[in-house]
């Protein structure tokens, strides 16, 4: 099992709007581990969706409850577990493509997931009675592993 | 901390531009819809969505952006998008936004398409 480093944690308020600072947060991170500027704009926009489902499935937007973002690196990933503590009576529903002739229903489409699955390299949902986590992993470039 | 929505509505040749300034979330929705509704009022047949001034579109925003697209295609109003950086075209690719509006790097591009394909305001009465 590749050994996991752990090198941000950072918590934000239940707050839509406050996934900007998880965002800024890991765009710094990712700069400084050599991902490229692209693969920075995908995780930033998954990141973004994690954080929002976590402030409003996940902690049902009770402000005092926090998302808690953690940014880590193993051999060969810089890993993001976005977290919630389950306060929220719905888990989101993976959406799909857009078809108009059958319009999405439910809040954003339920497109979260399906951006994130398609955004990054791996993503891995464990809900449990305390929270619901989302780790996600975008692999290092090679020029770093190498 | 969410930079809060503004759309301005203009005219470009035969066609009515939407400037979106701001995010594209959850909170855009009356100033979208206001200011779709506006240009529809005023007879506009053809829109431009010019996403030049945003650089956040969550999926919330998205959701948004498929409730205009339903309500242009009811209403038989051209929609076309525009001023999206790559990522976010890369997003509305991703999602099949692309299948049911074109997208087009610049509003000059997007205009002058319009315009080829005779699509305007309609005749004043």
């Amino acid at each position: 099992m590749p050994t996991k480093r752990q090198l941000v944690e950072l918590q934000i308020p239940s707050i839509f709007g406050y996934e900007k600072v998880a965002m800024a947060t890991v765009t710094a991170v990712a700069l400084r581990v050599g991902i490229s500027a692209e693969r920075i704009e995908d995780l930033r926009t998954a990141v973004a969706e994690a954080c929002i489902n976590a402030i409003e499935y996940g902690n049902g937007v009770g402000a005092a409850a926090p998302v808690v973002v953690t940014i880590s690196t193993d051999a060969l990933h810089l890993l993001i577990d976005v977290r919630d503590l389950a306060l929220g009576s719905t888990k989101p529903q993976m959406g799909k493509m857009v078809d108009l002739q059958n319009p999405p229903t439910g809040p954003h489409g339920n497109m979260g997931l399906f951006l994130i699955h398609h955004l990054v390299d791996k993503v891995h949902i464990v809900c449990r009675a305390n929270g619901t986590h989302v780790h996600m992993a975008m692999r290092l470039p090679d020029s770093v592993l190498h | 901390m969410a930079q809060e929505l503004k759309v301005g509505v203009r005219h470009s040749a035969a066609v009515t531009v939407l400037d979106l300034h701001g995010d594209v979330t959850m909170f855009a929705e009356s100033e979208l819809t206001r200011a779709y509704h506006q240009a529809i009022d005023d007879g506009a047949r053809a829109l431009v969505l010019n996403f030049a001034g945003t650089d956040y579109i969550n999926s919330a925003g998205i959701a948004i952006i498929i409730s205009l697209l339903t309500e242009a295609r009811t209403g038989a109003v051209t929609l076309v998008i525009c001023g999206l950086s790559t990522h976010y075209q890369k997003i509305f690719r991703m999602v099949g936004l692309t299948q049911y509006a074109e997208v087009y790097d610049t509003e000059d591009l997007a205009v002058q398409e319009l315009k080829n394909r005779g699509i305007g305001e309609s005749a004043p009465v």
